[in-house]
């Protein structure tokens, strides 16, 4: 894992409140060269739907004018995250309309940023959060921006997700994860010190498949990386070392 | 030309809606016999085909599907998951790796087999762009063996993981790594003069939205504006449009959907 997104996936423990969750988007931010960095939880989902959670590092005037004013009813970010779980990248949305215009208009006041790229999240129970990068910058500068960090902000977008979720209470109750065998092959080998190259010959797979098996099962476990997946399996009893 | 359609926004396109789901019924249950469900205007749709999906389609210069894929992330419900878990003997599921499903050619084309790899290896890049667009590492998908040579004519040969049963019937559990040599592989084996649209965001989330909330917020919304802000508004649409000539970019660009959405 890249060095960058290693010490941010790290870092997502530190969040326990909004504040501090505020602490770790500004990190996310100056890591990533952004003007802005926002994760907000419309719905928690389950018992906890109609709670929000969420902090960002827009001028606080902002947020207060936007709730004020409801732009969230009119943003087209917002009605295209709730429609579709593919990640949207502000230029390709329909930023034609008076109140759009308006709400393009105030953000640039705000130094929102002119460029924006937003993952929306939808889970069980009507789970729905979204997490936003934005920056100042000509076009092309975005392009290659987002071409290098959007792998490591989904990532990032689920990781803090889940553990929102966590810290709000409305995390469903983990069932056992359902390792698949391949997954757990590949678990123990690296819990038993062997690099990736000597476990993908051992499992006669290529490495980039072995990948799949690592990020899958790290998913199911809730690890920030493989190795706290190999531990989280260690731990609970899913694999023996 | 390819496009990219959400679930949602295929009610823009009826011709190439119907064409698809006519053209799935042709190849998977007419040529292929496999159990799927087809409705009585003779569509092939499944329970995939939701809103969320996220359609490659090659379209034909009349119009119509000439082939399509379709895509989805592993984090929702899969069909790999929900039907052919026993193949890895277990999910998979992460952010990185999407699901692709329904590949289809149209058994309508001219031009035969030549036609038909072209087709094919377009629908390979259009699934490749998405997915360095999105950040993804993987796609997987479950697919008869005869689709392996298909897979491998199109310059992206999955690696398969898992496999069940014998001869034409065997089923592949396969994985494609993406990256820009992938993608540079395709490019060299793709069909010149190839136009791919960009992807898009999907837009009736927009449009539902709207509709689901009625006209309350539209009132109040519209209600403040008269109320005193009307004189505001103006004076920032007339900035607007200044930054809108001035080449800012989020609005200098509209989607080729939110033309036919607004045309419709």
């Amino acid at each position: 894992m890249h060095e960058r997104l290693q010490s941010i996936v790290e870092a997502v423990p530190s969040i326990t409140d909004a504040g501090t969750l505020r602490l770790f988007l500004d990190r996310v931010r100056a890591l990533y060269d952004m003007d802005n960095c926002i994760y907000y939880a419309l719905s928690l989902g389950g018992p906890k739907a109609g709670c929000e959670f969420g902090a960002m590092t827009y001028d606080h005037a902002w947020h207060q004018r936007y709730e004020d004013v409801r732009y969230r009813d009119c943003d087209p970010v917002v009605l295209s995250a709730v429609g579709g779980f593919a990640p949207i990248n502000w230029n390709d949305l329909d930023w034609t309309g008076r109140p759009v215009r308006r709400l393009l208009s105030e953000a640039r006041e705000f130094r929102v940023g002119n460029h924006g790229y937003t993952i929306p999240i939808h889970g069980p129970g009507g789970q729905f959060a979204m997490f936003t990068v934005s920056k100042q910058c000509p076009e092309g500068d975005w392009c290659a921006l987002l071409a290098e960090s959007a792998q490591d902000l989904l990532l990032i977008a689920h990781h803090v997700h889940r553990h929102a979720l966590e810290i709000n209470g409305a995390a469903e109750p983990l069932a056992p994860p359902s390792l698949s065998p391949r997954e757990r092959d590949a678990l123990a080998l690296m819990a038993a010190g062997r690099s990736r190259a000597q476990i993908a010959e051992k499992l006669k797979i290529s490495e980039s498949t072995l990948r799949v098996y690592l990020d899958s099962a790290r998913h199911k476990l809730g690890g920030l990386n493989a190795f706290h997946a190999v531990a989280i399996a260690v731990k609970g009893g899913s694999i023996k070392i | 030309m390819i496009r990219f359609i959400y679930g949602n926004d295929l009610t823009t396109s009826p011709l190439l809606a119907e064409t698809m789901f006519r053209d799935r019924a042709g190849q998977f249950r007419t040529r292929l016999n496999w159990d799927v469900r087809v409705d009585p205007n003779g569509w092939e749709r499944d329970q995939y085909d939701g809103p969320d999906a996220l359609y490659c389609v090659y379209v034909l210069p009349d119009g119509t599907h000439g082939g399509s894929g379709r895509l989805m992330p592993t984090t929702g419900r899969t069909m790999l998951n929900d039907h052919f878990s026993h193949l890895m003997g277990g999910e998979i599921t992460s952010p990185l790796i999407w699901e692709s499903t329904r590949f289809c050619v149209s058994p309508r084309i001219a031009g035969g087999a030549a036609a038909g790899a072209r087709i094919s290896t377009a629908l390979m890049l259009a699934g490749c762009e998405v997915a360095l667009r999105f950040g993804l590492t993987h796609y997987t998908a479950v697919f008869d063996a005869p689709m392996r040579r298909i897979y491998r004519s199109t310059g992206w040969a999955p690696e398969i993981v898992a496999e069940d049963g014998e001869g034409r019937d065997k089923l592949c559990l396969g994985l494609w790594e993406v990256s820009q040599d992938a993608r540079a592989a395709i490019l060299a084996k793709a069909p010149e003069g190839l136009e791919l649209e960009p992807v898009p965001a999907p837009l009736a989330g927009r449009r539902a939205l709207a509709q689901a909330r009625g006209d309350i917020d539209r009132a109040r919304i519209e209600g403040k504006l008269r109320a005193g802000l009307a004189a505001e508004a103006a004076a920032q649409d007339a900035a607007a449009d200044a930054t809108q000539a001035a080449g800012f970019a989020p609005s200098n660009i509209v989607p080729m959907q939110a033309r036919a959405a607004r045309a419709a």
